[in-house]
């Protein structure tokens, strides 16, 4: 699960799931500095959430047709 | 008797359910796995008032919906942006933080303990024990739900929801408010979900966030594909169907441990199958979502 998040934040392309596994990698673990450690999950898929909204073709990706925008 | 009478309350509780997804995903063309979230809205509401404040059923059960409601307009004005798949993902990640929230914040919900003992509903002084009593105000509860779909969908406002579902850019081009309809039609659904919530939150007076989660969303989900999408019948044979499979299959004799397994495996045969002979499910008569039908 965390795994298909990081594609979709990265984009669809191999430099994207480098950069979308380091993105929630490190929001995962600098999010505990604030908020106790169970609220992990909530925080990496608040960012998913939060990227659909504003990139929906991922970081790195370029908008298509189909994703839209 | 009481297994047939827990089963009918079974399915009058997922029947409720299945027919408000069937709102947004049958009628409204929007597949959203958020569902089993707002239901466990409508769950934790019920359950909190009854116990800290001491409220009669009617109340919580209006305070769940009106709260599900709520939350769901804030929530479905962002997320009824996103069109198609990315609005399934989006749905998915909403799901997963709303179950996050109820596991996590422990003062208000116990966590994953769950919250135990909520006392039996009382309605304008008959306190409601027996498991019949149970099977009545569910089915009066399915009653008011498929009165309300029926009467929905029939209107003026349902004919542009199925009509945005078919072609979005065309009921825009009639001058349609197309982010209006969707949301109004998420928010009548989730608080008619949170309703199925509170019923099941009394009757079984212990609920925790494992009940909430995405397979139940899904389960959901495969009662509305199963039953038909886009019929107002098609949710509740759904339900009955997916709720009474496992209990069928107990009496084959199996093992406990294979028949657990069991049990997802006929799930996913039965959507496979559904799909290869019945696209259109058991009482639909619109293909589902916008693949196949008239193209």
């Amino acid at each position: 699960m965390l795994a298909a998040t990081a594609v979709l934040i990265g984009g669809l392309s191999l430099a994207g799931v480098v950069v979308g596994s380091l993105a929630v990698a490190i929001a995962r673990h600098v999010a505990t500095v604030w908020l106790p450690s169970q609220w992990q999950d909530s925080i990496t898929f608040f960012l998913l959430l939060a990227l659909l909204l504003f990139r929906p073709y991922g970081l790195l990706g370029k908008p298509t047709r189909r994703t839209g925008i | 008797m009481s297994l047939i009478l827990h089963l009918a309350v079974l399915v009058n509780i997922y029947a409720v359910i299945a027919i408000s997804l069937n709102l947004v995903a049958g009628f409204g063309g929007m597949l959203s796995l958020s569902h089993a979230a707002f239901y466990g809205i409508g769950a934790y509401t019920t359950a909190l008032l009854t116990l800290r404040l001491d409220w009669g059923f009617l109340p919580t059960l209006a305070a769940g919906a009106v709260l599900s409601a709520l939350v769901a307009v804030a929530l479905g004005a962002i997320v009824l942006r996103l069109k198609e798949e990315l609005f399934v993902i989006a749905t998915f990640a909403l799901q997963l933080v709303l179950q996050n929230v109820m596991l996590n914040w422990t003062e208000l919900t116990n966590g994953p303990l769950g919250i135990a003992n909520i006392p039996r509903p009382v309605i304008f002084g008959w306190r409601v024990t027996d498991i019949w009593e149970f099977a009545i105000i569910g089915a009066c509860l399915l009653g008011g739900a498929l009165w309300l779909v029926t009467r929905l969908v029939r209107s003026p406002f349902g004919r542009v929801l199925q009509a945005i579902r078919e072609d979005e850019v065309l009921a825009r081009s009639q001058g349609h408010d197309v982010e209006y309809f969707k949301v109004v039609s998420f928010v009548l659904s989730a608080g008619l979900a949170a309703v199925g919530g509170s019923l099941y939150a009394v009757y079984y007076s212990y609920i925790d966030p494992g009940s909430f989660s995405i397979h139940e969303s899904i389960l959901i989900l495969a009662m509305v594909i199963i039953g038909g999408a886009a019929s107002v019948w098609g949710p509740v044979v759904g339900a009955a169907i997916l709720v009474c499979l496992p209990e069928i299959l107990r009496f084959v004799g199996l093992p406990t441990d294979i028949a657990a397994h069991l049990r997802q495996v006929i799930y996913g045969l039965c959507i496979a199958a559904i799909m290869l002979w019945r696209p259109r499910g058991i009482m639909g008569r619109e293909a589902f979502g916008r693949a196949g039908g008239r193209d």
